[in-house]
């Protein structure tokens, strides 16, 4: 098992800004929350994108239940606005070549997705089932 | 079979959409081919020895003749006229442009199928019995179950990027034909006293480079925790599998390394924030779902003319009688069968076929099978509805087009992947071995008298060919840069009610091509000495007897 590194007292001690590494777990829940937390998607040693900072952000919103910005930094592309928002970033720190305005255009691939996620409690894919 | 509603429609569409723009862009030149890859693998497209290979879902393995006949009108528009059906219950096409993979995704769309998925580091094509919604033995029907997955798995937004490939496959008979132990996720459904559903979570089997039989993580959960569970078990191997060498990132060495309890409890620790929550199935959800699935009507009352012709023609026509005991299976329907057409011929790469075959096939699904065809994990097609009536003049009919060989199950009915010939990943051809096997063993006399038994070929460790369950398993092998194939006996994915799944051991040093028929001859060979009777299968006998005799039989005499 990956070591787990316990943020509560960087937390502590920096209670605005926040930057989680993929590997890291959130621990207990600190007193305060910062204002705003990033996340990091390096590529792994293996050559595969690091998808571990989707879960991570879907357990700070759902365990911490943080309602603060939470910030994607790292391998990120106009191709991932769409499960990134799902799970719930709202700040996407994208590569100066591209434009922020056609990026808007990505949030919307798949207009009604089928599961739940952070940005939606309900399952389409079963209350679809009961329309 | 199912039928997509407006939603579903909408996300295939958007999909065809989101891959066209993918790729305009990378043709003009705005994503990176590092960028590109991930994006095209995701929807089946890898770049191979000669020219891109799509991998197409078959979701479940369910197909009907609207869907085949457009299989085939794509092997005809955009490949060189055939496919070939994987083990995983995907179709694959050899030749396409990539240019042109927008528009056969279009294509496909129309006929509600689709790419999604079927590579990558991502959930891939949920995969089950070739015979569900019709076999005798089955408990639960797992379709509408399969459904569900297939739908929560697709584009789901936290597990888009695994540490690598993950698999799952759903059981819901006393025999287990969708070899679920074996797979990243194995789903049993069963019942309990009361009728409820329950299942039985496998995880961390797997082939490959690390075979592993997986381990039962949640026994006996209600039917309703289905996609709740499965959430849970995929975070914490999101959160927790090892992305520091590819070798070592599939789930079943997470399992490995943390134990099975410690992995239970992650899950179980994860699970408390969405047990019972938004995504619970509820009985009204299964309910709607099943019914989502348009099953045939069947003649209900027993069609003892159809018996009494069926029982003339066995006895007049030999070969007619010798498909019957192999190739048709029981059917939950005492007027109907399921029929086995098999892909295996020689000259033929198990699992191709050509587009007109594919156009043949579904016409005889619309004749005999109510529009349905099924895709076996053995490389075969599957009429899964065809009356007792109809049997004799679909024989016929196959007959004619080479495609009634009474091999199901036995030595010709040969599971190989595409190997070195296609594949960019092989250590060695798979074709030509299977290709000379199938020309030693090319007599229906021969394939009975030895009975069942399974040959599994793969061209490298990644083992598509399942060699690892195969009573017989060849894998090529790189040794100093020449092709080599070692051998494995004992391999099997549970051959009766409640039987353990096993993996196939290595008898010794492996073999140069054109000694592997000569040592499969051996082997088979030991074993018609060594059984005790007909009945006694060679997986039998090798549970009985063990390696040695095979080893000493085939390495006594090669020097």
């Amino acid at each position: 098992m990956p070591q787990l590194i316990n943020r509560t007292q960087v937390l502590a001690a920096s209670p605005t800004e926040l930057t989680l590494a993929p590997g890291d777990s959130l621990g207990a829940k600190p007193a305060t929350l910062p204002k705003s937390i990033a996340i990091d998607f390096p590529m792994s040693p293996s050559g595969a994108a690091d998808g571990r900072g989707y879960t991570l952000a879907h357990q700070l919103r759902r365990d911490w239940a943080y309602t603060g910005t939470l910030r994607a930094t790292g391998v990120i592309g106009l191709d991932h606005l769409h499960y990134l928002a799902r799970v719930g970033f709202d700040e996407f720190e994208l590569p100066d070549t591209l434009d922020a305005q056609k990026a808007l255009h990505y949030f919307d691939t798949f207009k009604e997705p089928y599961q739940a996620s952070t940005d939606k409690a309900r399952s389409l894919l079963l209350d679809k089932l009961l329309r | 079979m199912y039928q997509y509603d407006e939603i579903d429609q909408a996300i295939v569409d958007a999909r065809v959409a989101q891959f066209r723009e993918q790729t305009e862009r990378f043709l003009k030149g705005e994503l990176s081919e590092d960028e590109y890859r991930p994006l095209r693998l995701q929807n089946g497209l890898y770049v191979q020895r000669f020219a891109p290979m799509l991998r197409v879902a078959i979701p479940y393995g369910v197909l009907s003749s609207q869907q085949l006949h457009m299989l085939a009108d794509i092997a005809d528009k955009y490949d060189r006229g055939y496919g070939h059906f994987s083990t995983r219950q995907n179709i694959q096409y050899n030749w396409p442009e990539l240019a042109h993979v927008p528009d056969l995704l279009a294509d496909l769309a129309t006929v509600q199928m689709h790419a999604i998925q079927t590579s990558g580091n991502c959930i891939r094509n949920t995969t089950s019995d070739q015979y569900a919604g019709v076999a005798a033995d089955e408990v639960v029907d797992p379709r509408p179950y399969c459904e569900l997955i297939r739908q929560w798995s697709t584009f789901h937004p936290e597990f888009a990027a695994l540490p690598r490939k993950f698999k799952i496959a759903v059981n819901g008979a006393l025999i287990d034909r969708a070899a679920i132990k074996v797979h990243d996720i194995g789903v049993n459904l069963r019942k309990n006293a009361q009728g409820e559903v329950l299942l039985d979570v496998y995880v961390g089997g797997g082939l490959g480079r690390t075979p592993i039989i997986g381990q039962l993580i949640g026994e006996g959960i209600a039917e309703r925790h289905l996609l709740t569970y499965l959430d849970s078990v995929m975070r914490v191997y999101n959160q927790f599998g090892r992305r520091d060498n590819k070798y070592k990132a599939r789930i079943k060495i997470l399992v490995k390394e943390l134990g099975v309890e410690a992995f239970r409890a992650a899950v179980e620790a994860d699970w408390v924030h969405s047990k019972e929550g938004p995504s619970t199935v509820l009985p009204a959800h299964l309910k709607a779902m099943k019914a989502r699935f348009i099953n045939p009507t069947l003649d209900a009352t027993l069609d003892t003319a159809a018996q009494a012709q069926l029982a003339i023609h066995s006895a007049a026509e030999p070969s007619f009688a010798a498909w019957l005991k192999r190739n048709v299976v029981a059917h939950q329907n005492p007027n109907y069968r399921a029929v086995n057409l098999s892909l295996k011929r020689r000259g033929v790469p198990p699992g191709d076929a050509t587009a007109s075959e594919m156009h043949q096939i579904a016409d005889w699904a619309t004749a005999f099978s109510h529009n349905e065809i099924r895709v076996t994990h053995e490389q075969n097609l599957v009429l899964p509805y065809v009356h007792v009536r109809d049997l004799f003049t679909l024989w016929q009919g196959a007959k004619s087009l080479g495609l009634a060989q009474a091999n199901i199950g036995l030595v010709s009915n040969i599971i190989a992947c595409p190997g070195g010939d296609f594949c960019s990943l092989a250590n060695a051809k798979s074709l030509p071995i299977a290709e000379d096997l199938l020309s030693r063993y090319d007599a229906l006399d021969e394939w009975f008298d030895i009975g069942e038994l399974d040959i599994n070929i793969s061209g490298c460790i990644n083992s598509c060919g399942h060699h690892h369950v195969g009573h017989i398993g060849v894998l090529g092998v790189d040794k100093h840069g020449e092709e080599w194939y070692q051998i494995t006996l004992g391999g099997h994915a549970g051959n009766r009610p409640g039987q353990q799944a096993a993996l196939g051991k290595v008898i010794g040093p492996s073999f140069k091509q054109e000694e592997v028929v000569g040592v499969v001859e051996k082997i088979i060979n030991r074993y018609l000495s060594l059984r005790d009777s007909e009945h006694e299968r060679f997986i039998d006998v090798v549970e009985r007897v063990g390696l040695e005799p095979f080893k000493e039989h085939v390495y006594a005499t090669t020097d």
